[in-house]
């Protein structure tokens, strides 16, 4: 029982110095004003919680401590109190009053996180479509998509248009804000702010099925003049920079590739006709972490070669199959795929 | 004159008891419409079913301990943590504490032979072991059920053969709960010894009278939600497929008017318990007698009006979402009310220190904590963000094992002498407790950490860069002390049944009429009542005898017998 007062001063400690870089939390660092908003509202919910829980069990450690009686059986029963109702009538009001306290500077601060900023010009909608097991975003009425990367400009107010083609998902950044369900069938709408660059980590919160741990993806959060770079050169439909020009190695990979169809999925740089828009865009895949939708470390070619060689085997469930690559020709595409830098 | 106090003399034996002999075996408990075999079948096998939940959620810590390798795949994992939760709540906390310790219990504290129709009490006993054997019975059929207990559309459509299983067998159990809470209604409000008016009977009834209630309206609206899953996986509707114009959100509303309820379904007998030991082990009555049965009830009323709270990022419209805020938080305060009429219980009394006291107090310090952590859930914006993380996880599990399961335990330990007539060994107790708490907090704690920094729930795995790595280990150890101190009790049971000391009808000096009569009880229960004059008729007797009042005398007490005066 003693072990139990410890534990919010623990919280506070935790949540501020162990958490590593990659998994720091929205409430002691927040990416986005709305985020910025729920992690207030946290800390305020935190001291109140903090209070009361100190009090109570304060209260119910100390009569455990005091009233003990060491005897086997008592001869002599102790006072027969049966209530006190100023009392009761007390301890009835003081929590209402502060819960209704709460509900009210909630109830306030919600208003402003639903606001959709529709009549600003400088909005960005995104729309947001899961599926069994990966994310497809697609950026305003620019016809740019992208999967497992999220990509944000800082700084501009962003509209998340969250829908699903198959089961329900749940669309989530804890930095920025979330989560909002992903629902075949329906359209939700979340708004916020980024207000932080770099790279955030992204996932599916809502169980999906068997890859629903693997439904993950990275957020780039970039200042806007790198982001507009960014759509204009998937717009020119141009490789990205450092991409292999489709001579060298795509030479040798380029039959083996057309032959089991990666294209109808996949944009391959470098690869005339590869267009399909089911998978990630490969463009850069080398210099990705993490591939599969985030469910692959991506430490160098053997990590890249035993994902194609068999992905169902990698990441149950996913989409991608297994199209019987030899193991040479996998090393052939691997060799190419690791020229997109 | 004090010495009269005492209780009879324990004398160490090793004769079997005459009430609980299998003098008929097996076909007797086949057969049987007593309460109290019911009562102890529903208890047996619910904790076989305890340790099914149990290792399937040390399978869950295993798989989170090994990220990077771990033993399932992500099919078998959701399996894994569906039979965990399916079967620790349909199959453990809602039967052991209505069906089992409801069932023994109530009928002898209102001073009845036995439950209003005995044999659909048997009935709804006997619904339960098909209906367990079907859920479970997914492995053998290329899947079980494996769309969490929540079993979410379209998901849940999609999953393997097991589901369908596993959503007929949740049906059963719901029929199972219907009928048996229309008993305890119909036994309750009838039934109830001469004198023995609402504002006497112990707050345990109270307790089992509400959950009646809650199980009888709820449960409907499962089996509705449950069956139209049925008949989108076998008969070709439409109900939750958007592309035939349904809509996915509708289940959540049917599965969450359900099980909202059931959480107080979980919670409100053991509630009702502590009630019952923490008067007995503070030799005080409760503090605020008619605020702890009202609120109660209005638990019970107020529990209808909060289930869209699980519900938070599905994109309800705000004003439903503040609605739902504004009627969660006011169900925390007839909760706060109890504990702290609970602690003005304790305030002022003699605490004796014995296991079902020490439970007890595990039950109200970790409730506190299972209770704040879903005022954080409440907070619509602050749940966006916690909603569906381990920081949930924590929180139920607060509430369902810091706070149900420690109140069981109190509840086995305090009426181990009357079910079996013999005392539990303390020390044993003692370590089980100790080994619990401490294990309990090294599991769940943590937890709270996990969500706030964004691990989701039901992953079968998370890249090793998040860092959830080490608080998951310590996790995972924790959960298998908790384990550990389960072998303690097991242990202790077992031994103490068969070789326990004798205890006497009542070696508590309790309050309730369950103790007047002989441990265990006869078939008939009493052979004859007291009139009831408060809400703790044997300390009545107790004062009567002490007081020289000729007409109780203390043979009476001792041999199960006590004669009614004529009034």
């Amino acid at each position: 029982m003693r072990r139990a007062i410890a534990v919010p001063a623990s919280i506070l400690v935790l949540a501020g110095t162990a958490a590593p870089t990659s998994a720091q939390s929205w409430v002691v660092a927040p990416a986005s004003n709305n985020a910025e908003i729920v992690s207030q509202l946290f800390w305020f919910t935190l001291v109140l919680a903090t209070i009361v829980f100190v009090l109570v069990e304060g209260l119910l450690i100390y009569s455990s401590l005091r009233f003990r009686r060491r005897a086997p059986l008592p001869l002599r029963e102790p006072p027969q109190i049966h209530g006190n109702t100023r009392l009761e009538v007390m301890w009835a009001t003081v929590p209402a009053l502060i819960l209704i306290g709460l509900f009210g500077i909630t109830v306030t601060r919600m208003g402003e996180l639903s606001q959709l900023p529709v009549n600003d010009p400088n909005t960005l909608r995104i729309s947001v479509t899961g599926q069994q097991f990966q994310w497809t975003f697609g950026y305003g009425d620019t016809g740019v998509t992208s999967t497992e990367t999220l990509h944000i400009p800082v700084d501009r107010p962003l509209i998340f248009e969250v829908t699903s083609k198959d089961v329900i998902h749940s669309f989530w950044v804890p930095e920025m804000y979330g989560k909002i369900d992903a629902n075949p069938g329906r359209i939700n709408r979340i708004s916020y702010t980024a207000q932080r660059e770099g790279t955030f980590r992204g996932v599916c919160a809502e169980l999906c099925g068997a890859g629903h741990a693997q439904m993950l993806f990275r957020v780039e959060a970039v200042p806007q003049s790198d982001f507009q770079q960014w759509i204009d050169q998937q717009r020119s439909g141009a490789p990205p920079p450092g991409a292999a020009p489709g001579g060298g190695p795509a030479g040798a990979a380029q039959p083996i590739i057309a032959a089991k169809g990666c294209g109808t999925c996949h944009v391959i740089p470098g690869v005339p006709g590869a267009a399909g828009t089911v998978g990630p865009n490969l463009g850069g895949v080398a210099s990705r972490t993490r591939i599969a939708g985030g469910a692959v470390p991506n430490n160098g070619p053997d990590d890249l070669k035993r994902w194609i060689l068999n992905p169902p085997a990698v990441k149950s469930g996913t989409i991608m199959p297994n199209t019987g690559l030899t193991d040479a020709e996998a090393s052939t595409v691997v060799a190419f795929l690791e020229t997109l830098k | 004159m004090a010495t009269t106090l005492a209780p009879p003399p324990a004398v160490a034996t090793t004769h079997a008891l005459p009430h609980l002999s299998m003098r008929r075996g097996l076909g007797e408990w086949l057969t049987t419409p007593d309460h109290k075999k019911i009562g102890i079948m529903y208890m047996f096998s619910t904790f076989i079913f305890f340790l099914v939940g149990g290792l399937a959620a040390l399978l869950v810590r295993l798989q989170l301990a090994l990220p990077e390798a771990p033993p399932f795949n992500g099919e078998l994992y959701n399996q894994i943590f569906t039979v965990h939760a399916s079967v620790m709540i349909f199959l453990f906390i809602i039967p052991f504490g209505i069906g089992g310790l409801g069932n023994y219990l109530v009928p002898l504290m209102i001073g009845a032979r036995d439950m209003a129709f005995p044999k659909i009490n048997a009935l709804s006993f006997w619904m339960i072991p098909p209906a367990a054997i079907m859920m479970l019975s997914g492995f053998f059929t290329g899947g079980a059920a494996d769309a969490g207990w929540t079993s979410y559309p379209p998901l849940s459509v999609r999953a393997p053969f097991g589901q369908s299983l596993w959503l007929v067998a949740v049906i059963i159990l719901g029929t199972s709960s219907i009928l048996g809470s229309i008993n305890f209604l119909v036994t309750i409000l009838n039934m109830r010894t001469p004198g023995m008016t609402m504002h006497r009977v112990p707050l345990f009834v109270w307790a089992i009278l509400t959950t009646s209630f809650i199980q009888l309206v709820a449960t409907p609206a499962l089996a509705a939600a449950l069956l139209m899953v049925l008949a989108d996986r076998h008969l070709g509707t439409h109900f939750f497929d958007p592309n035939g114009g349904g809509d996915v959100v509708g289940y959540q509303h049917g599965f969450w008017f359900y099980s909202h309820p059931a959480v107080y379904i979980m919670i409100l007998p053991y509630f009702g318990l502590i009630s019952e030991t923490l008067q007995v082990f503070s030799r005080k009555p409760i503090f605020g007698y008619k605020a702890v049965a009202y609120s109660t009830a209005a638990i019970g009323v107020l529990g209808f009006l909060v289930w869209a709270h699980h519900m938070f990022t599905v994109g309800l419209p705000i004003i439903s979402q503040s609605f739902f805020m504004l009627m969660t938080m006011l169900i925390a305060i007839p909760t706060g009310i109890k504990i702290f009429n609970w602690a003005g219980t304790l305030w002022g009394g003699h605490l004796q220190f014995k296991a079902p006291l020490l439970f007890s107090l595990g039950f109200l310090t970790m409730f506190v904590i299972g209770g704040l952590s879903g005022v954080y859930s409440a907070v619509v914006p602050v749940d966006y963000e916690l909603h569906d993380t381990y920081f949930v996880v924590a929180h139920i599990h607060y509430v369902l094992f810091g706070g149900s399961v420690f109140a069981l335990f109190a509840g086995i330990y305090y009426w181990f002498p009357k079910v079996s007539g013999r005392l539990y060994h303390e020390g044993l107790a003692a370590w089980h407790f100790w080994l619990m708490i401490i294990g309990f907090n090294m599991t769940f704690f943590p937890m709270h950490i996990l969500g706030v920094q964004g691990m989701q729930r039901r992953i079968a795995t998370y890249p090793i860069e998040t860092g959830f790595l080490p608080v998951n280990v310590f996790e995972t150890v924790g959960a298998f002390l908790l384990g550990f101190s389960m072998l303690i009790f097991a242990w202790n049971a077992l031994v103490s049944w068969r070789r326990g000391v004798v205890a006497g009808n009542d070696p508590w000096l309790a309050n309730t009429l369950e103790w007047l009569t002989t441990s265990p009880p006869p078939a008939y229960n009493f052979a004859s009542l007291p009139r009831i004059r408060s809400e703790r008729p044997l300390r009545d007797l107790r004062q009567a005898a002490l007081s020289g009042d000729g007409r109780q005398s203390q043979p009476a007490l001792e041999s199960g017998h006590a004669v009614a005066p004529a009034d």
